[in-house]
């Protein structure tokens, strides 16, 4: 049996190495690599390839099939010339054969997968380019629409926008895509909230508001009026995912509008609305009235010798003169009542809620009044002239009842042409009785700060009965004498000093005369042991240097502290309850005392009691009044008493005028008390006699 | 006494050689070529050889950017005369004409001076351009690698000759695998079983 031939290792060699470089190899050179290579096999005298389904006619002696994956790629023909010397490699030569069909396989179905590929990436191509092509069309479309077209995601960044939207907000509409909406076009002072309505519109919490107008920002910070039409866009599933809107800027049809408004409402030389606009202003102003029983005045102002001063000066003049003063006009009312001019020489000014009583509401519009024709009366640079000039005012009140506004402009221009018949640079009410009570008013006013510095003011002293049922000190009580009117009581004219600010040096000339006469008394020995007792107002009390200026009055004075006894009222106190104790803790230190007046009318709080370095209460004449008949007079002085009691406070009753009332009064534990029953309000010296008089009896 | 030859690394593999190795590279892609090109430059000029490269390609910016990146500066081994560049196309074909005499003298010279100019070996890499077989046909291109083969023996220059597997057809490939000891196979150095010693290749074909 004869043994093969081992093959050589170099041959093998050859065959690893042809493996290895076919497949650097590009496809059309493999093969012939591979057949001049295979021509070096020993034994081997040529080799050839077969492609597949060639015609079969070549001479060989073995043929080996480049078969894969049941593809054919052809055969290697081997024309063997030395059969022996071929037999060790032909094993090999098989292997190879099929090693190179696998790679020919790969070769081919990269082939395969390559044009795949190209067929895909020219299809994606195609298809990419119509998409492009759908979309610039679409694009263009969009484009052509004159308004801008806008769609946001649920986040409210901009998905798409048109050409004409580029153009409104200053932006190109690549730059614009991706953009928070909310963030970069609208006010500062809306974003907040609108965001919320849209975070709510995507939540699906709240219905789209389809149409509405709002101020929008372009890039460059320009506002811009925009109409708004809007749709809200949906998932599959119905779920909100953004909106797509068409916005019209509408700016200048509004700016137009609003121009037209302003030639029908307002006047072109001072834009002050004109007689129509203030007409329907003085209606809504009748019907705000009525609604909340308020009241509201109309005031006729016409200036005077304005056609004299036209006539001299000329029409420009007389034109800047009548700006001037709509301007001042402007700047004496609040924001909410109007100023209007009818035309010529003639304004009309409207106040609205004026609260009170129609004599309060006429206190407030003459007040208004007093300050236009103040203002009008200051002088008015004319260009190169300086001018000045008064004005004649006609006032009339309304309530919203009766009268039309039609009859108002009637009455405020009668009461005006009073004023310019009296002379002008005045003010005349339509309602003679107001009037009346305005000049009385003014009178009083006059009177009152004559009255003080003249020494009219005096006071009057009405006994106290202490706890122990002697008369104990006296409540100071002011008095006018005036030369006109007689002795006058506080209720006529404590009101008027409050509003005019008279009540502070009125109340510091009450608490010197008081002082003053503790002081006198100090020297008489019936008179050393008794209190003063005044009252200080809310106004006076919130003086920042009240605590100061007591004290020099004290100090000035001689009188001893402890004899003072302010009173105070709970409506002061609770104005500023911190501010109220540490004054009183700084007087009381001094060794002044304080009593609450009118207690029992106000909010009685325990929780103010008690941080208050208080020394008595006084329980208010209304009720002790029917204390006696009323068990819930009764009651509440009762209740009084006990809470007195329970912080260690004395009580006095005010007010009482039987004997029945104050033997009441002293079997619920209030013994102090002040009133008619034992004395009503007397002059020093009348007092002092009285005073005696008890000493006497005691 | 025996002289050992001088031993030098090819830069694909840490494998030495001795020096006047005559090497072939098969590529398909012009980044195979480029990084081959690199490679050996890198290793002659790290191993102080003087080198020499014959390329129509390889910009100045990307070799110094490589060679920067192994801390060698393109600029001073130029200066000093370790590295030079020429084109192949000017190299192969002066005159128009592939001279495989001219070749040999000019290898053969610039062995000579590298020794002399104190260079312990030299070595060169070059892309044959498919344009030879235009000028000069594929036995003449053989016989010029069987004769550089045999020139390496004195003048044992390093090299490596390049050749682009899409501009040559695959029999002419395997014929050039004939006349080249070594080959560079996918960042290997494998030995060539096709080669044929330039004496045996010289007799049987010239």
């Amino acid at each position: 049996m004869p043994v093969a031939a081992l093959p050589d290792v170099r041959v093998l060699g050859q065959l690893l190495l042809m493996q290895s470089v076919v497949t650097s190899l590009p496809d059309n050179s493999i093969l012939p690599f591979v057949v001049q290579g295979l021509a070096d096999v020993p034994g081997v005298m040529g080799v050839q390839f077969l492609a597949p389904s060639s015609a079969d006619d070549k001479d060989a002696t073995l043929r080996f099939r480049l078969a894969c994956s049941a593809r054919d790629h052809g055969e290697l023909l081997f024309s063997v010339s030395d059969a022996t010397a071929f037999a060790p490699y032909a094993d090999h030569l098989r292997n190879f054969a099929f090693m190179l069909a696998v790679i020919l396989e790969e070769r081919q179905q990269r082939r395969t997968i390559d044009a795949q590929y190209q067929h895909l990436e020219q299809r994606v191509a195609r298809r990419t380019a119509e998409l492009a092509r759908e979309r610039d069309s679409a694009q263009r479309y969009l484009d052509i629409a004159g308004v801008m077209l806008m769609a946001l995601d649920e986040q409210g960044r901009i998905l798409m926008v048109n050409k004409k939207g580029a153009e409104l907000l200053g932006e190109s509409e690549s730059a614009l895509i991706g953009m928070d909406w909310f963030d970069n076009f609208l006010p500062a002072g809306e974003k907040a909230a609108i965001r919320q309505v849209f975070a709510r519109l995507m939540a699906g919490e709240t219905r789209l508001l389809e149409r509405y107008e709002n101020v929008i920002l372009t890039r460059s910070g320009v506002k811009r009026v925009t109409a708004w039409n809007n749709t809200l866009l949906r998932s599959e599933a119905g779920a909100p995912v953004g909106t797509l809107s068409s916005a019209e800027d509408v700016t200048e049809r509004r700016q137009a509008e609003e121009r037209i408004r302003e030639l029908a409402f307002f006047d072109q030389l001072t834009s002050l609305p004109n007689r129509t606009l203030l007409l329907d202003r003085l209606k809504q102003g009748l019907v705000t009235c009525l609604r909340n029983a308020s009241h509201g005045a109309l005031l006729f102002i016409d200036l005077d010798h304005f056609k004299s001063l036209n006539d001299t000066l000329g029409h420009d003049t007389g034109d800047i003169l009548l700006q001037q003063v709509a301007r001042r006009l402007t700047h004496c009312v609040r924001e909410e009542d109007t100023v209007a001019r009818l035309g010529g020489d003639e304004f009309v000014v409207i106040l609205a809620g004026l609260n009170g009583s129609a004599k309060e509401a006429a206190v407030g519009a003459e007040a208004v009044a007093h300050k236009i024709l103040s203002s009008l009366n200051d002088i008015y640079h004319l260009g190169n002239t300086v001018q000045r000039s008064t004005a004649s005012v006609g006032v009339t009140l309304f309530d919203g009842k009766q009268v039309s506004a039609e009859e108002l402009m009637k009455q405020a221009d009668l009461a005006m042409y009073r004023s310019k018949d009296a002379g002008g640079n005045r003010i005349s009410f339509f309602d003679p009785t107001l009037e009346l009570a305005m000049k009385e008013r003014v009178v009083l006013e006059r009177d009152l700060r004559r009255a003080l510095a003249d020494g009219q003011f005096l006071l009057y002293y009405q006994a106290q009965v202490g706890s122990n049922g002697r008369l104990c000190g006296a409540e100071a009580l002011l008095r006018w004498q005036s030369p006109r009117r007689g002795l006058v009581l506080p209720g006529e004219f404590i009101r008027l000093s409050e509003e005019t600010g008279l009540i502070l040096p009125l109340g510091l000339w009450v608490f010197e005369a008081a002082c003053r006469q503790l002081a006198v008394w100090a020297s008489q020995p019936e008179m050393a042991r008794l209190t003063i007792a005044v009252n200080v107002s809310a106004r006076q009390f919130h003086e920042h240097d009240i605590v100061d200026q007591l004290l020099q009055v004290i100090q000035r004075t001689g009188a001893k502290p402890e004899r003072l006894k302010l009173e105070l009222t709970e409506s002061l106190l609770l104005d500023n309850v911190a501010d109220a104790a540490s004054k009183m803790s700084a007087l009381k230190a001094r060794g002044v005392c304080f009593s609450l007046d009118d207690f029992g009318t106000g909010y009685s709080s325990l929780s103010y009691l008690r941080r208050l370095p208080l020394d008595e209460l006084k329980i208010d004449q209304s009720f002790v009044r029917h204390i006696v008949a009323n068990s819930s007079d009764a009651v509440i002085a009762r209740t009084i008493v006990a809470l007195g009691q329970s912080l260690g406070l004395g009580v006095i009753a005010e007010g009482v005028e039987s004997d029945e009332q104050r033997v009441f009064l002293a079997s619920i534990g209030c013994v102090a008390y002040q009133g008619y029953l034992r004395s009503r309000p007397l002059p020093v010296d009348d007092f002092e006699q009285l005073v005696r008089r008890a000493s006497c009896h005691a | 006494m025996s002289i050992e030859p001088h031993q030098v690394s090819l830069g694909f593999t840490r494998q030495g050689f001795p020096a006047g190795v005559h090497v072939c590279q098969i590529f398909s892609k012009d980044e195979e070529r480029l990084d081959a090109v690199l490679k050996f430059l890198r290793s002659g000029l790290e191993g102080g050889e003087r080198v020499a490269c014959f390329t129509d390609d390889l910009d100045d910016t990307r070799l110094a950017s490589y060679l920067a990146e192994h801390s060698l500066l393109l600029a001073e081994h130029a200066a000093s005369g370790a590295f030079s560049k020429t084109s192949a196309s000017a190299v192969y074909f002066a005159d128009g004409r592939f001279d495989p005499e001219r070749l040999l003298g000019l290898l053969r010279t610039f062995h000579q001076d590298a020794l002399a100019d104190g260079f312990p070996a030299a070595r060169v890499i070059g892309e044959m351009m498919a344009d030879v077989l235009r000028l000069a046909g594929l036995a003449r291109l053989l016989e010029y690698e069987a004769r550089v083969s045999l020139l390496l023996r004195e003048h044992p220059i390093t090299a490596v000759c390049q050749y682009d597997a899409t501009a040559f057809d695959g029999a002419t490939i395997m014929q050039i695998l004939k006349v080249h000891p070594l080959m560079v196979i996918r960042d290997a150095v494998v030995h060539n079983p096709f080669y044929v010693p330039p004496e045996d290749f010289l007799a049987r074909h010239c």
